[in-house]
């Protein structure tokens, strides 16, 4: 219990980031905070289309060695261009 | 609703928990603008800058991180070790060694972000969407890395000095932040060990309790919360160094970094030659008739301002503005100039910096995947009325 209690206010002190709501955004939650906060998303909200997105996932994976399940990147990428 | 269960009160305790960090937060504003949270990267308003004039105050000074496992660093068991294959004697100084063991200079540098202005890119490139704020000039005062690096005893064969800092990634994965810097670069006697910015111990966010100042170049080599530097007799090919950071070979003036050439790119190193109206902002209104003072600041790569020009003829024709005080060649110049107009309309202001070894601002961004060294003349507009 104080593990989780200390986890909830070490986050609480950050500004949360909302990002909008639409299927696969749970992905987005998953896989990308593990190394920065969100705000990376909605910087890069209306320049990237599928493309951008997609070379943006994939550097995340390749370059940065983010360990997003094979399973979890057409979603996470169809998240992403539909919504930012 | 009146259930008072143990997950009730969890959340209660983390609701006050919240308002309780908001209210501190609140206690002490930061200035700055959030780029991103974690790593933070934080702009300075292009208003603090002028508000400031030429020493950028350390609350008000951009922060930029590209990891986000960030440690405190306890400054009684922190040690910079001197390593690599290329010092004959391997050694470690504590932070009491750097102050008492090595002569302390000063000097005021200008740190620029290589990706400042990237939001102005066009076409658009992914990144932190910086404005006008990633840059900051301050007074630094340490010790002169080549004073550090001969009492290793470094050896002939050195190429390049790698710097590592305290902080790096969240995962094994991703590749740490490591920089390298040419010999010529580390021998320079105006590259510091810097332990103060602004008289004061370096803060946090800037890279407690040493970092390098490597002066005249892009602030990415500036290496923070450093841990180790190591002399090389092979060109370091970490990842921050053989992908990141790279410019189209032969497209901007920079000075040359040869053991990190490679055939189409070349390493980001110099700060190209610059300057921003801070005073005045876009689309500002102003009366006919009536004196405008604009002032700004000018900058380039260490080889100091000579000459800031005005135009309000969309560059036909230039007039110069007025430098105010030198506070040295790796430091920004502050600049004024004043302008009346008696008819209204809107107009444009342009102003353009040269520096002294000739080198003047682009009319139009040159565009790189990167998004680095924006130094197109910068286009103010002003509606008369």
């Amino acid at each position: 219990m104080l593990g989780i209690l200390t986890v909830l206010i070490s986050t609480a002190t950050a500004t949360p980031v909302y990002l909008k709501d639409g299927v696969g955004k749970d992905l987005v939650y998953k896989n990308c905070q593990i190394c920065h906060s969100l705000e990376y998303v909605q910087m890069n909200a209306k320049f990237l289309g599928e493309k951008g997105w997609a070379a943006e996932v994939q550097k995340m994976i390749g370059v940065y060695g983010a360990p997003v399940p094979a399973a979890d990147v057409p979603a996470l990428i169809k998240y992403l261009s539909i919504n930012y | 609703m009146h259930e008072s269960g143990p997950v009730q009160m969890l959340l209660r305790i983390c609701t006050i928990s919240l308002v309780l960090a908001t209210l501190s937060a609140a206690g002490d504003p930061s200035p700055l603008i959030t780029k991103s949270d974690r790593p933070p990267n934080l702009e300075t308003p292009v208003e603090m800058l002028d508000k400031d004039g030429v020493l950028t105050k350390n609350e008000h000074f951009f922060v930029r991180y590209h990891l986000a496992n960030i440690p405190t660093v306890d400054a009684k068991t922190w040690r910079l070790e001197i390593k690599g294959d290329s010092v004959a004697k391997p050694i470690s100084y504590s932070l009491k060694d750097l102050h008492s063991k090595f002569k302390q200079y000063e000097l005021v540098a200008l740190a620029y972000c290589a990706g400042n202005r990237r939001s102005l890119a066009e076409p658009h490139v992914p990144g932190v969407q910086w404005s006008y704020g990633a840059m900051g000039n301050a007074r630094w005062r340490g010790v002169r890395l080549r004073d550090v690096l001969q009492a290793a005893g470094l050896k002939n064969e050195a190429v390049e000095i790698v710097a590592d800092g305290a902080d790096g990634p969240v995962l094994n994965s991703t590749p740490d932040f490591r920089k390298s810097i040419p010999l010529s670069k580390a021998l320079n006697e105006d590259t510091l060990i810097a332990l103060e910015m602004n008289g004061r111990p370096l803060p946090q966010d800037h890279g407690f309790p040493a970092r390098l100042v490597v002066p005249g170049w892009v602030a990415t080599y500036w290496v923070k919360h450093l841990v180790s530097l190591e002399a090389v007799s092979k060109p370091f090919d970490g990842y921050w160094m053989k992908t990141a950071y790279r410019v189209p070979k032969g497209k901007f003036p920079g000075d040359p970094f040869p053991t990190q050439e490679q055939p189409e790119k070349s390493p980001a190193t110099s700060i190209v030659v610059n300057s921003l109206i801070t005073n005045v902002s876009d689309g500002a209104k102003v009366k006919s008739g009536k004196d405008l003072v604009i002032r700004g600041l000018a900058w380039d790569g260490g080889s100091g301002i000579q000459s800031v020009e005005f135009s309000t003829d969309e560059g036909k024709t230039w007039k110069p503005a007025a430098l105010e005080k030198d506070y040295g060649k790796y430091s920004w110049r502050r600049f004024h100039f004043t302008e009346r107009w008696s008819d209204t309309g809107e107009k444009q202001v342009l102003t353009r910096a040269t520096n002294k070894s000739g080198l003047t601002q682009n009319s139009e961004v040159i565009a790189n995947p990167g998004g680095y060294h924006h130094n197109a003349i910068q286009k103010l507009k002003i509606v008369v009325e």
